[in-house]
């Protein structure tokens, strides 16, 4: 019963808040009335059937009233009540749209009410959080220009304007505040920090947790940050932002837009599958974090192409107290998205149109220009009949007459700016959101066209979105719909390094304009070298692309004042495609195979792949909390959650088609004769249960305990469930006595936690032991099927356990807070394959092989430098600090019998698995440097003796490819309505291989016939007895991997820098009735600095960006 | 307050519960061993999964018949630029680089075949019931015991010890679990042959009256559902091809060759007399030597006196690369003999008629200097004319494996009756369309002797040569001037095995 008379409270409390709404915004108070003999209780009546006033009153108290004659044409309500009640002993007030007449108590109060506004005065005190005044807020009624400045001690007296209805406090910096003027005299405010806005809550994904008991790592960016410091994409971006966030920078792909980035939080937690296939480039995206988008999954392409106008704050999960909650998916970090939600009110348009441009950065190609090169071919003999190459002098000599002319005529083609341009990108978005308390709606839509730096390079992303949230009593229904078509194009140029690689002597286009088709080799009998321009005036095509179609719906009911539940069911279908079209013309089809009889059908190819993706995802949490006696606050959540996802994906390929057909596969004259069709399937399912509590004790103490239990699919037969669980306490020193009314220090937090999480990268069905059928094979007229691998059912949850401690400290009225966290996270039952004797039928399985380490700390400072606002001069500086040092501590003998064996291959650079060492590090065999005498490289062999023969087994320990520390410093000026922001990144403390000095430098000589090279070739390598040089002499013995190349690796850039110019006053705001003009110019990647000089981007370089774009909000 | 938890529960409930069936995914393009070996057409499919893989290039389709097996007993000419494997292998060294890519890859096959028969041996117990009828059950069992003899025993030839005055002793696994956990046992020569031999002796006791060949004649099971014969079919498609499977007679044959190369020449001799003798149902001999009809016919591997051969349909995608035969120029990656290694092989033969020497080596090819070189056409048939599909499949198609004429070969070798001895070469050379009177050889040690030659005219390219080398402890090869050690007949085991010989 108690229960029901609550719930009856809460919902009359609904219904008048939501019509005090109607009555701001869509009341009609004037009235045309014309009646005679009409008592009040008529007039009542009237006002009511045209308007949505109620009347309280009682009867006894109009019945005494006169009747009047009326005639009334648009007026005022207060007016009609005032002629009727004026000389009675009645009076009214109007609440919202209801109308209250009863008996006036003062006669001088009606006295009061009748006197003219203009002389009433509202005044009061502005303090902020911490109950300091605060100096120079601006006090203004809302849709007037009645309005004062606080003083100094935070006072203000503004004088009542005869519509003053709202009042508005505001400040730089702090969240402005709205306040109903209902006739009080003295009105308080307390005004928050903006940067509270997101704070004071922990988004988590599935429980919202107050921030103030909280024991978890994370760290939150905010949509302006995201403005603010804008990269290419918002993975980037988030980069910009947080240096936790580590991107493994890829030297070879440079900007591609189309690449999606490697990304790790807090080190990598998780072997790839084999030593080999770790050094064949094969790099599963095993240490991804989970990416959560308002509560279900989503992928990092997903969040790379997501519209970042969308997005209300980014909560980066880190350590176990934070993520156990996602169980067995919680081990690499929780990257936690919500999206903005619709805000009620009148219907607001917010419009942004943007142009950025990529502007191809080149400063790290160092090449020789043609008539450098042609002396340097000379020189080591390319053109002597000595060499290997050539047998007849005459053609030779021949060869070097001729391209000597072209030199002298002033050939020197610098290729590498053929396939580059200044890609013009757009960007446009709309947002739209209204309605009322009850019924809520948004729609958004943008258009991002990225254009990369090399031709034809694009990544184009269309979002839409459409949201409605209804509340009916304490129930709210909330809908989410989104799109997300996705277009990337790869450029037709191919890889950049054939530009880079090309002979600066050659001619691409022909005095008449027409294009070479490709150049005499290096000598004249020499197999052709084929222009690299050819390929890109066909009409190739390479481009992926897909559409997710994803809906939200969720439930919330607040069932109690301390008890909710929320449920939600999400589907997400997703489609992709792929369309690769080589055209007949095409190089790669001039090869001997092409050139039969039936090989001249088959030129031409077009390979398609389509793919679907289908898959649910519901949940249901349930959260109580209490407080009791002031004391102790309790929280309590349970959740339920379950998923199930389908993929497929077929592939094949057509082939023949006709010169200048267009890309079309109804153009093929049949299917690839190699190649068969095929196709790859997946389902994965997953339940979990989460419960959460939190206990608070005068907000003083806290402790907060976790548990899940996860069942998956993906894991042997033996162990489809497991548990995990986390256990963090807090301390909110700033709380305790001796520290209250401390001006110094006004936040200090110490939170220590401690748990175990999993991680789940991994094809789904590795533990099953399944049969294949044959497609592609038969026995007799029979078909067969055949055992595809051992499974294993004793596969374990690789376990993470994490150890963090933390502090928070705020000073100086939070004009400088810092935070710091180490932690210690530990991988254990590392899954890995192990290699099995070939007895068994089998080369390897899948296996728990090992533990991996992680030490590291994360640090932040961020304090204003200048908070002047009467200037209105506000400079904040924050700087970030990552370290994370990355150690295998222990491994099962198959893995170090793999290692060693694959230690004595013959391979280059490469990345071994040794105990004691970081996963990443790099082995290569000891360089003692270059002998004078002789020009060739000395070795430390295996035993300690010289030599000078490379042996792959000497290889030792060089140093990690992975900086241990990275950082950022962002800076945020604002002076007036300009804010320029600034984000400058660094790292050091890695060591990187530099392949351009193998691949550009110390090239073999027969390298220099086919590929031109960086000109420390020219100058810096050893040519003579007692030169003493870094490079060996020219021979054609290939350099191997050795520690020589092995550099320190220091960088320090520009990420990124924004300039902003904010308008809301002036004649144009106003004669447009917009609310606000925001101008922005935006770059980035704009420096770099490194200790290592190599070439950047070698199959797509690297771009610096600028963008501009205009915001409008209405 | 209550009611409320209540209810929360018993929405709860219902998802909470069957959560295990639900989270058990079996993937689409796959079956679970459960799923597969729930059903007679699994089992089916499992086992011509085991025939798939034998008839593998990196096993019986190429390398333990055509090419690697052969250059090992020096028979091709090897040209080291187009072959590095078998450059490797004819010179023994077992330690190059792609002599051990090889022997891996034949070792990882082999036992990969016998992890598939593991799987249907190891299930029987478990699932066997779900095949109802008692011959289909037989097949499928007997053929799987059948292949894991088969192939352990070839391991045994390849990698193991030389079966007969052995001073390098060699200890092999043999497989009967397919598992992670309990990985196979290693035994020493003794022990492995008798593994081998229980493992044929089960196989035999298996088909044995079950088995169709009881039932009717392999001819007829090649031709069961052509609708030319009778129209008469059998009752299950399965029980066909009898010799394209390890039926009974190939399990025999099998034994034959086993107790042969362990050195047991009387069970050797009694099994392949006893095969030679064999009568089919229909009364007449069960199979007859074939050479005169097929060689004639264009069946050039002599695959109507098979007792087991392997069907593999795609041979003429790749004989051709490797024994030239079918490609238009001889080129160095071909397998090709000298003019001068051919009449070697054919001394002392009455080569005039022979049909080996006339019809199995062609003399026209040439390399792109011009020069001749004979080339073994076994493995060629002109597949622009097409034949019934049942021809195709059973006479053409043919890599074989166990033949009539090694049965001759044992008993010849084998025999203590001179008399015999000639009357079966006079028969034997017959069907090499030579026609002998009177007794050819006059001691049994002149016709041993030339059995041994005969294995290298007959089985060329058919993987025999090295073994009987190897059983013999050969100390010279034909047409190897060194001298062949007892360490050159013993592969060396893969790099990745656990060694007890070491």
């Amino acid at each position: 019963m108690k229960i029901f008379r609550k719930m009856k409270q809460t919902l009359l409390l609904l219904l008048l808040s939501v019509q005090s709404f109607g009555a701001v915004y869509a009341q009609k108070d004037s009235f045309t009335l014309n009646m005679r003999e009409a008592s009040i209780k008529e007039v009542i009546k009237a006002i009511s059937a045209q308007s949505d006033f109620s009347f309280v009153y009682s009867d006894a108290d109009v019945a005494k009233l006169e009747k009047k004659n009326i005639s009334f044409t648009n007026e005022k309500i207060t007016k009609i009540l005032d002629f009727f009640l004026s000389s009675s002993q009645l009076e009214y007030e109007i609440k919202d749209n209801i109308i209250i007449i009863k008996k006036s108590n003062a006669r001088e109060q009606v006295q009061q009410r009748l006197q003219p506004r203009e002389k009433k005065e509202v005044k009061g005190v502005v303090r902020d959080t911490y109950g300091k005044p605060v100096f120079g807020a601006s006090v203004l009624f809302k849709g007037t220009t009645s309005g004062k400045a606080t003083d100094i001690n935070g006072l203000y007296t503004v004088t009542v304007p005869d519509n003053g209805k709202v009042l508005v406090f505001s400040f730089l910096g702090m969240k402005s505040k709205e306040v109903n003027y209902t006739g009080q005299s003295t009105i308080n405010v307390v005004l928050e920090d903006d940067a509270l806005e997101t704070n004071d809550i922990v988004v988590t994904g599935v429980f919202n947790k107050s921030k103030e008991s909280y024991t978890g790592s994370v760290s939150t960016v905010t949509a302006k940050e995201i403005q603010a410091y804008r990269g290419q994409n918002l993975v980037q971006t988030l980069k910009n932002i947080d240096p936790a966030f580590n991107i493994t920078v890829d030297n070879n792909l440079g900007s591609n837009p189309n690449v999606i980035p490697q990304l790790t939080l807090r080190g990598s937690s998780s072997l790839p599958m084999s030593v080999q296939e770790y050094n064949a480039g094969l790099k599963t995206n095993v240490n991804t974090p989970l990416i959560i988008m308002d509560g279900f999954e989503i992928s990092l392409t997903k969040l790379m192409d997501y519209n970042d106008e969308d997005i209300e704050a980014i909560n980066i999960l880190k350590d176990a107290s934070a993520t156990a909650i996602y169980g067995s998916r919680g081990a690499n970090g929780v990257i936690v998205v919500i999206s903005k939600a619709p805000q009620p009110g009148k219907l607001k348009i917010n419009v942004q149109a943007g142009l950025t441009m990529e502007i191809p950065d080149l400063s790290s190609y160092d090449l020789l220009n043609a008539s450098e090169l042609l002396s340097l071919q000379k020189q080591v003999g390319l053109y002597t009949t000595s060499t290997a190459y050539l047998s007849n002098k005459d053609y030779a000599e021949q060869s070097y007459e001729m391209r000597l002319k072209d030199v002298m005529e002033g050939v020197n083609t610098d290729w590498l700016h053929y396939p580059v341009r200044v890609g013009t990108g757009k960007r446009y978005n709309l947002r739209l959101e209204g309605g009322s308390n009850e019924f809520r709606w948004g729609a958004t839509a943008s258009l991002t066209s990225n254009a990369g730096a090399m031709k034809g390079s694009n990544r184009d992303n269309f979002n839409a979105g459409f949201t409605i949230a209804y509340t009916y009593k304490n129930v709210i229904f909330k809908n989410q719909l989104r799109i997300g078509v996705n277009k990337g194009m790869e450029s037709s140029y191919g890889t950049f390094s054939k530009f880079a690689n090309m002979m600066p002597y050659y001619k691409p286009y022909n005095a008449d304009g027409t294009l070479n088709k490709d150049f005499m080799g290096l000598i004249l009998n020499n197999a052709r070298v084929q222009n690299p321009l050819y390929d890109a005036t066909l009409n190739s095509l390479n481009e992926t692309g897909y559409t997710e179609l994803n809906n939200n719906f969720s439930i919330e009911w607040n069932i109690l004042k301390e008890l909710k539940m929320k449920a939600q069911l999400g589907i997400t279908k997703n489609n992709t495609e792929n369309d690769n079209y080589l055209p007949a013309e095409h190089s790669s089809f001039k090869t001997s195979e092409y050139e039969t009889e039936a090989g001249y059908f088959r030129k031409g190819m077009y390979k398609y792949g389509t793919g679907n993706s289908l898959s649910y995802d519901a949940d249901v949490v349930l959260s109580y909390t209490k407080n009791f006696k002031g004391k102790h606050q309790l929280y309590a959540g349970l959740n339920y959650s379950i998923q199930s996802s389908e993929n497929y994906m077929y592939n094949f390929v057509v082939e023949g088609f006709s010169k200048g057909s267009k890309p079309f596969i109804g153009n093929a004259l049949q299917y690839d004769q190699v190649e068969m069709p095929n196709g790859s399937e997946s389902t994965s399912r997953r339940v979990g249960f989460t419960g959460n509590l939190n206990y608070t004790l005068e907000n003083r103490y806290y402790a907060d305990f976790s548990y899940r239990v996860d069942g998956s699919s993906q894991f042997g037969s033996k162990s489809k469930y497991a548990p995990f669980w986390s256990l963090g306490i807090g301390w909110n020193i700033h709380r305790e006595k001796f520290l209250k009314g401390n001006d110094l220090i006004n936040n200090f937090r110490l939170k220590a936690s401690f748990g175990q999480t999993g991680s789940q990268q991994f094809s789904p069905y590795q533990a099953l032991q399944t049969y294949q059928y044959y497609t592609d094979d038969r026995y007799l007229n029979m078909t067969g099927a055949y055992l595809m691998a051992l499974g294993n059912e004793n596969l374990k949850w690789q376990m993470t356990d994490q150890f963090n401690i933390g502090t928070e400290i705020g000073i100086l009225n939070n004009r400088l807070s810092a935070t710091f966290d180490f932690y210690v996270k530990k991988t254990s039952d590392l899954l890995s394959s192990k290699d099995l004797p070939l007895s068994t039928g089998y080369t390897s399985y899948i296996d728990n092989v090992g533990e991996v380490k992680n030490t590291g700390f994360e640090a932040s400072l961020n304090g204003y430098i200048f908070r002047d606002t009467e200037k209105g001069l506000i400079w904040m500086v924050g700087t970030k600090l990552a370290y994370n040092k990355n150690q295998i501590s222990r491994l099962s003998d198959e893995i170090k019998k793999q290692t060693e064996a694959y230690r004595a291959q013959n391979v280059d650079i490469s990345t071994l698995f040794y105990e004691g060492y970081s996963q990443n590090s790099i082995w290569a065999v000891k360089s003692l440097g270059i002998d004078p005498s002789t020009g060739k490289e000395l070795f430390l062999d295996k035993n300690g003796y010289i030599t000078d023969t490379w042996d792959p087994s000497a290889k030792i320990y060089c140093g990690i490819n992975e900086p241990l520390f990275r950082g950022n410093v962002n800076s945020m000026l604002r002076y007036g309505n300009f804010t320029l922001n600034l984000s400058f990144g660094y790292h050091w403390g890695g060591q990187v291989y530099n392949q351009t000095l193998i691949s550009k430098v110390e090239v073999t000589t027969n390298a220099l016939g086919a590929n031109n090279v960086d000109r420390r070739v020219y100058n810096e390598r050893w040519s003579k007895p007692g030169d003493v040089t870094f490079y060996k002499g020219f021979s054609n013995t290939a350099t191997r991997a050795t520690s020589r190349f092995v550099m320190s690796d220091k960088v320090f850039e520009l990420q990124s820098a924004s300039l902003q110019y904010r308008l809301d006053k002036g004649s144009f705001i106003k004669k447009y009735k917009i609310q606000s003009l925001i101008f922005e110019v935006n770059t980035s990647d704009i420096f770099y600095i490194s200790s290592v000089k190599r070439e950047r981007g070698i199959s797509y370089p690297f771009a610096r960006r600028a963008g501009v774009s205009v915001s409008l909000m209405f | 307050m209550k009611r409320i938890f209540i209810y929360l529960f018993l929405i709860i409930l219902p998802l909470i519960s069957s959560c295990d069936k639900w989270l058990d995914v079996k993937p689409t393009t796959q079956e679970t061993t459960d799923e597969l070996f729930g059903s007679y057409a699994g089992y089916c499919n499992a086992l011509n999964g085991c025939y798939i893989k034998l008839k593998n290039r990196d096993i019986y389709g190429e390398k333990l018949t055509m090419s690697n097996i052969e250059s090992m007993a020096q028979l091709w000419r090897v040209d080291q630029n187009g072959r590095l494997q078998d450059y490797e292998l004819k010179a023994f060294n077992y330690d190059g680089d792609n002599a051990k890519a090889a022997a891996n890859s034949i070792y990882a096959g082999l036992y990969n075949v016998v992890a598939q028969a593991n799987m249907i041996i190891n299930s029987m117990d478990t699932y066997g019931s779900v095949i109802k009828d008692p011959v289909s059950k037989a097949i499928i069992e007997g053929e799987a015991y059948a292949i894991r003899a088969f192939c352990h025993f070839d391991a045994l030839r390849l990698f193991g010890q030389v079966p007969n005055g052995a001073t390098i002793n060699v200890s092999l696994p043999y497989a009967e679990t397919v598992s992670q956990i309990s990985l196979p046992k290693y035994y020493n020569y003794n022990d492995f042959v008798a593994k081998v031999e229980a493992d044929l002796n089960k196989a035999e006791s298996i088909l044995k009256d079950k088995d169709p060949i009881f039932k009717y004649t392999f001819d007829y099971l090649n031709i069961f559902n052509a609708s030319q014969i009778d129209n008469t079919v059998l009752d299950d498609d399965f029980h066909g091809y009898r010799q394209s499977r390890f039926n009974y007679w190939a399990v025999k044959a099998l034994q034959a060759r086993f107790y042969m190369y362990i050195g047991n020449k009387e069970k050797a001799y009694t099994i392949a007399k006893s095969i030679i003798e064999a009568k089919g149902v229909d009364g007449n001999d069960l199979i007859t030597l074939s050479g005169l009809n097929d060689i004639n016919a264009g069946y050039l591997a002599c695959p109507s006196e098979c007792l087991m051969m392997l069907n593999v349909h795609n041979i003429m995608s790749y004989s051709p690369t490797v024994l030239a035969a079918g490609s238009a120029q001889i080129r160095e990656s071909h397998l090709v003999i000298t003019n001068e290694q051919l009449t070697k092989l054919f001394e002392g033969q009455q080569t005039a008629s022979h049909n080996r020497f006339n019809i199995l080596w062609n003399r026209t090819l040439m390399n792109p200097s011009g020069n001749i070189f004979p080339v073994l056409m076994k493995y060629n048939y002109n597949n622009t004319t097409s034949i019934s599909t049942y021809l195709e499949l059973t006479k053409r198609q043919v890599v074989p494996i166990l033949r009539l004429s090694e049965m001759y070969l044992i008993v010849l070798e084998t025999t203590n009756d001179l008399t015999e001895a000639n009357t079966l070469w006079a028969k034997y050379q017959l069907s090499h369309n030579v026609l002998i009177s009177g007794n050819t050889f006059a001691t049994l040690d002149a016709v041993r002797a030339e059995v041994i030659n005969e294995y290298r005219r007959e089985f060329y390219g058919e993987g025999h040569m090295f073994y009987t080398y190897k059983r013999l402890k050969s100390p010279t090869m034909l047409w190897r001037t060194e001298p062949v050690t007892e360490a050159n007949y013993i592969v060396k085991l893969p790099v990745s095995e656990f060694n007890p010989n070491n």
